[in-house]
């Protein structure tokens, strides 16, 4: 389930950010910055990048949110709001050079050694694959919605995701195969 | 049978999805630095301010960019009197020109009032760009080396129209899906 659907924010606080209060905002913004955040890391790879998206969906949602018809329409509309920041982002050309300058050693901050596992294979994906994954994965996007937001089709976003889990899959094997190795060495020396 | 086995080699199963899904979803959510809601705030205190007051540094800054894109295109433009030009300048005089475009087609957008920090950062570098060039000029270095941050500054350039025209559709709030 996507972290923005699991927000709750009262329907007055709604109002109220329409409404420009400030209170409001802080509330929205508390009730969202992690899941906006999150995403952006995770998707971007730059803790720097990841906090301007942040701002700049925010910025957005204050402004906007006086057009906001339904209370409920308001998690979906922020992630819809971060996902184009990120995308934004992804396709800027001076982001693409940039990351094709870093290459794979980026990961952002992870707990337990497979969450790192998991966070490297991820960054080590294109920044559009990475995307499409977090999209469909974590956020419950359809393929037609993300071939919407990328401008493509649907079976644009569904080989996509089938070639970043091929690659996903071939880096767990090898981290299995060091792993076994390293077993092995381990064995070998007791 | 055939077509079922490609699919299979060829996109994951929808076990082989959740798996993935879970394990994403399993990684720690992530909270922004303090800092953020604070430039938020400074960003909505300075949306509030006087119009005169919040337009004075913008407009300076753009007069400044504006100028010293002006001297560049000046000092860059090719002169028909010019004696026989290096190699490189054939390809400088069409930068200069896509740089043009790309300058007029920003001009007939709708002012943004406020720039967003990724407009900021643009403009500060290409204005970093420019002071290069006029360096360079001054110094008189080789094409290449001015071919080389043209070549940057309209990648700059082409990064700032795509995020202004970014901004634009979204200020409209037109959901894109």
């Amino acid at each position: 389930m996507s972290r923005f659907s699991s927000v709750n924010v009262h329907p007055a606080v709604v109002r109220r950010l329409a409404a420009g209060e400030r209170d409001a905002q802080e509330t929205v913004y508390r009730a969202y910055a992690s899941a906006v955040y999150t995403m952006a890391v995770r998707i971007l790879r730059d803790e720097g990048l990841a906090e301007e998206a942040t701002q700049d969906t925010f910025l957005d949602v204050m402004r906007g949110a006086a057009k906001l018809e339904r209370a409920q329409a308001l998690g979906p509309w922020i992630r819809t709001i971060a996902a184009n920041q990120c995308l934004m982002r992804l396709r800027s050309p001076w982001h693409q050079r940039r990351e094709a300058l870093v290459g794979d050693e980026r990961s952002a901050p992870a707990e337990t050694d497979r969450a790192l596992d998991v966070d490297r294979s991820l960054a080590r994906l294109p920044g559009q694959a990475r995307m499409v994954v977090w999209m469909y994965c974590v956020e419950g996007y359809t393929h037609e919605e993300i071939g919407r937001a990328f401008g493509r089709s649907k079976s644009f976003s569904k080989s996509c995701l089938a070639r970043a889990w091929r690659h996903l899959a071939a880096q767990r094997d090898q981290a299995k195969l060091c792993g076994a190795d390293a077993q092995a060495i381990g064995s070998a020396m007791r | 049978m055939n077509d079922q086995t490609n699919r299979a080699v060829d996109q994951p199963s929808e076990a082989e999805v959740e798996a993935l899904a879970a394990e994403l979803r399993s990684l720690p959510e992530l909270s922004p630095p303090p800092r953020v809601w604070q430039r938020i705030e400074a960003r909505i205190d300075g949306a509030r301010r006087p119009l005169r007051r919040r337009y004075v540094p913008f407009a300076v800054a753009a007069s400044l960019f504006a100028a010293t894109a002006a001297t560049i295109l000046i000092l860059f433009a090719p002169r028909p009197e010019a004696p026989a030009v290096a190699a490189a300048e054939p390809d400088i005089a069409a930068l200069l020109a896509e740089s043009r475009a790309i300058e007029a087609r920003r001009r007939q957008m709708p002012v943004l009032f406020v720039p967003s920090d990724v407009e900021r950062v643009l403009q500060a570098h290409i204005g970093g760009i420019d002071a290069s060039l006029n360096r360079h000029i001054r110094e008189g270095a080789d094409a290449e080396a001015r071919q080389a941050l043209l070549v940057e500054r309209i990648e700059l350039l082409e990064s700032l129209e795509h995020v202004e025209s970014y901004r634009q559709r979204e200020l409209v709030h037109q959901v894109v899906f």
